[in-house]
C-alpha cells in the first residue's frame, strides 16, 4: 500500500472513530446523570412483580393456618408490595441528576469529557475543510489529554450513583476506553500486540 | 429524537414488526446524518463498520424508544399504579 492510499485509509478511519468517540462519551455523560428513558418502563414492571410477588406468597402464608385472604388483603398486600418496591427501584434505579445538582468533580469530567469531544471534532473538520493541511500532529498532546481523562474516570467515586449506573460505570469507562486504544492505533498508527 | 416520539405515537396500535421498522428506519436516517456530517462516504465504509454504526444506533433508538412509549401512555395503566 502506497503512503498516500494510506494516509487516506487513516484519514476515514479517523472520521469514523470520531463518531464512535462521541458515542463512547455520551455513554458516560448518560450514565453519570443517570439518564435512562428505559428505565423508567424497567422500573414499573419491577414494581408490579415484587407487588405480585408479596400478594402470592402471602396469601400463601395466610393459607397455611387455614385462612382464606379476601380481596381486600389482597389489595392491602399488593399496596405493601408496591410501597417496597418504590423504595427498592429508588436504590437500584435512582433518577434523572440534573448538571446542577452534581458534585464539583462530576462537573469537571463532563466539562473534560466535552472538551475532548469537540476538539476531535474540530479536527475532522479541518480535514474536511482543508484536505491539503498537514495532518495527525500533536499526537503527544492529544494522548495526554486522554491519558489524563481516563485517570479521571478510573478514580471517579460512583457512591452517588444509583446501583444500576454504579455497575454500568465500569462498563462505559471499558468502552471510552477502547477508543483511546484506537486512537492510537489510527492517529499514530500504532498496532497493539 | 423528538422526531422519533412523534412517529412511535402515531403507530401505537402497530404491530411489533411495524414498531421495529420505524425504529430501524429512524436509525438508518440518523447514521446516514452522522456520516455525511463527518464528511464520510457509506461507500467508504465496510458492511461490518456500516453495521456496527447502525447496531449502535438502534440499540441507542430502542431505549429511548421504550421511555417514549412509557411517557405516551402505552403503559398508562402502570402509570396509575405509580
Amino acid at each position: 500500500m502506497s503512503k498516500i492510499q494510506l494516509l487516506d485509509e487513516l484519514l476515514g478511519q479517523y472520521k469514523l472513530w470520531t463518531l464512535k468517540l462521541r458515542n463512547a462519551s455520551q455513554g458516560i455523560e448518560n450514565n453519570i446523570l443517570q439518564k435512562d428513558s428505559s428505565a423508567k418502563l424497567e422500573e414499573k414492571i419491577m414494581s408490579v412483580g415484587i407487588s405480585s410477588l408479596l400478594v402470592y406468597i402471602g396469601t400463601a402464608i395466610v393459607g397455611l393456618f387455614g385462612v382464606a385472604t379476601g380481596g381486600i388483603g389482597v389489595v392491602v398486600l399488593f399496596v405493601i408490595g408496591w410501597l417496597v418496591s418504590r423504595y427498592i427501584n429508588k436504590k437500584v434505579f435512582g433518577s434523572e441528576r440534573k448538571i446542577e445538582n452534581i458534585r464539583d468533580d462530576e462537573k469537571v469530567l463532563l466539562q473534560r469529557l466535552k472538551e475532548i469531544e469537540t476538539k476531535h471534532k474540530k479536527i475532522r473538520d479541518e480535514m474536511n475543510s482543508k484536505p491539503l493541511i498537514v495532518n495527525f500532529t500533536d499526537y503527544l498532546k492529544l494522548r495526554r489529554e486522554f491519558n489524563e481523562f481516563v485517570n479521571l474516570l478510573l478514580t471517579y467515586n460512583s457512591s452517588a450513583l444509583a446501583l444500576k449506573y454504579r455497575y454500568k460505570h465500569s462498563l462505559v469507562s471499558d468502552k471510552y476506553k477502547l477508543q483511546v486504544s484506537k486512537f492510537d492505533e489510527i492517529y499514530a498508527h500504532k498496532h497493539r500486540r | 429524537m423528538e422526531e422519533l416520539i412523534e412517529k412511535l405515537k402515531n403507530i401505537k396500535n402497530a404491530t411489533h414488526s411495524q414498531y421495529e421498522d420505524t425504529v430501524a428506519k429512524y436509525s438508518y436516517d440518523e447514521v446516514m446524518r452522522d456520516l455525511k456530517e463527518a464528511g464520510i462516504s457509506k461507500d467508504d465504509l465496510s458492511e461490518d463498520e456500516f453495521q456496527e454504526l447502525l447496531d449502535e444506533q438502534i440499540k441507542k433508538s430502542k431505549i429511548f424508544a421504550k421511555g417514549a412509549m412509557t411517557a405516551a401512555g402505552i403503559l398508562l395503566f402502570l402509570e396509575f399504579l405509580g
